[in-house]
């Protein structure tokens, strides 16, 4: 067979590829699982980070697993509802509580969504469809409650996700526990333009996010990402990227989604409504006593 | 190769006297990009090495069968394999590091060390002499990598492998005296740091100045 030859030079390439091939499948398929764990205790870290705790504040709680177990409870709601749903899912999935936990993947849910999954709805109006999700919404979502060790006001911490420029940008926000004020917003995964949509991942943009207020006063999402630079009155105004409009789009509204009645809404007036009577309950209680 | 080099020489040799980034400034972006913290070039530089050790041990050993029409691709499906493969083991291990590595990784697959060995050395060589080769060229990078990593995350943040070296100097608690010099955390801190190294190198090797 001559080395220069079709018949050598197709052999070459087809056994070339099948090995290689071979290789990194070999190599995907070995390493999965400990590249989930990985992948596991990323996102943890990030809620922990997003709630306020810093690389030393983690380390002291005895690292990312033990911080997360000490501090946050992790519930899977209805978002329809807003009531817990970790046991209607369990049953829709066919597992024990435990097992819906760790199993239940909201992308994948929504990814495959049809009109008769019990665990995700798909989308149809693509206008309605601000955040970009595509086929559909999951039906259930984890919602986090951190609180803080030795005391403190506790953080909601809520998964968003959304279509930047290039890529669905996956990340946490946080509101304090009046679900009013921001505490923090992060991303654990996109694929922007480094130094531009990119930012996102930068800490002096992400400082800009705490104190300011998600929602304005009849309770609709009031947040947005504006362009240049926010004034410093404006408690909903956030300093827009430069030079990435449509990743800062993207973020307004990917906020605007999940905060609204589509996403986490129901939760969130849910809480706020039983906080509200707790108060007024306290204030009408008062005069009582006396 | 005019005359054939012994083992130690193919090993050592792109270590000071031919260094890959040194004398024939290859390699550079990620020299930039991977160097403002010590344990990123370290990973960095592992990675480098063992693709360009086992990827021209690859090639050498198929390089009789690889047909002149496809030798550029075939070097880089090869390659690129093994970028892949590292690429699985990191986010498996090292998935802090390989988080901030991210893209770099990836692109160890156009590096020029690694594709140029390959075609300049092992497909002229056997196995075990590429073998050496693309372990020593490895190290010539990792040399200079490290050192510039070491440099910038010293005076660029105080630390080495994230510990405090220098007491940062804390304008609120008035403790410590080093002001880190944020210049070194960015890229063209790199530029300046290569361009000193070599001409250090050529101070002490004259035989690396070009002639004008």
């Amino acid at each position: 067979m001559q080395r220069d030859g079709i018949l050598n030079t197709l052999v070459v390439a087809t056994v070339l590829c099948l090995v290689c091939a071979l290789l990194v499948s070999g190599a995907a398929i070995q390493l999965r699982e400990k590249q989930n764990e990985n992948v596991e205790l990323f996102r943890k870290r990030n809620v922990l980070v997003v709630a306020g705790m810093d690389q030393d504040a983690i380390e002291k709680a005895g690292g990312v697993a033990k911080a997360f177990e000490a501090l946050v409870t992790d519930t899977l709601i209805d978002l329809k509802t807003g009531e817990d749903g970790s046991e209607a899912l369990a049953k829709a999935m066919g597992v024990s509580v435990a097992e819906a936990f760790a199993k239940f993947d909201p992308n994948k849910a929504a990814k495959n969504a049809s009109a008769d999954s019990p665990l995700a709805t798909p989308l149809t109006d693509r206008k309605a469809d601000i955040a970009g999700l595509g086929a559909g919404r999951e039906n259930y979502q984890h919602v986090y409650l951190f609180q803080p060790a030795g005391g403190g006001e506790p953080v909601w911490i809520f998964p968003v996700r959304g279509r930047g420029l290039w890529s669905t940008l996956e990340g946490f926000i946080a509101l304090k526990s009046d679900l009013q004020t921001i505490a923090g917003l992060t991303f654990y995964k996109h694929g922007e333009t480094p130094g531009l949509g990119g930012e996102v991942d930068n800490p002096s943009w992400k400082k800009k996010w705490p104190g300011k207020r998600a929602f304005d006063d009849n309770g609709d999402v009031a947040i947005k990402v504006v362009k240049g630079t926010a004034d410093v009155s404006n408690q909903f105004g956030v300093d827009g990227l430069a030079g990435s409009t449509i990743t800062s789009n993207g973020v307004t509204n990917m906020l605007e989604y999940w905060l609204g009645p589509d996403g986490f809404g129901p939760f969130i007036s849910k809480k706020k409504g039983t906080a509200e009577a707790a108060a007024s309950t306290e204030t009408s209680g008062a005069p009582a006593q006396n | 190769m005019a005359t054939k080099s012994t083992n130690s020489e193919l090993l050592f040799d792109p270590v000071f006297k031919n260094n890959p980034i040194g004398l024939q400034v290859l390699g550079i972006c990620s020299a930039l990009a991977v160097t403002t913290q010590l344990s990123q070039a370290l990973i960095m530089a592992a990675s480098v090495t063992l693709v360009t050790a086992f990827s021209s041990a690859a090639i050498a050993a198929i390089r009789d069968r690889i047909p002149g029409s496809i030798r550029i691709i075939v070097q880089m499906t090869v390659i690129a394999t093994l970028v892949m493969v590292v690429d699985q083991i990191l986010k498996a291990f090292a998935f802090e590091t390989s988080q901030k590595l991210s893209v770099f990784v990836g692109l160890i697959i156009t590096n020029c060390i690694v594709m140029g060995r390959a075609e300049a050395f092992a497909m002229q060589n056997g196995a075990w002499a590429s073998f050496l080769d693309g372990l020593g060229n490895g190290l010539g990078y990792s040399l200079v990598l490290v050192l510039v990593a070491v440099f910038r995350e010293l005076f660029g943040s105080g630390k080495l492998l994230g510990f405090p070296i220098l007491p940062v100097f804390d304008p609120a608690t008035g403790t410590g005296w080093y002001t880190p010099n944020g210049l070194l955390l960015l890229s063209p801190s790199a530029f300046f740091l290569i361009g000193f190294l070599i001409w250090f190198l050529r101070i002490w090797k004259p035989e690396q100045i070009e002639k004008a």
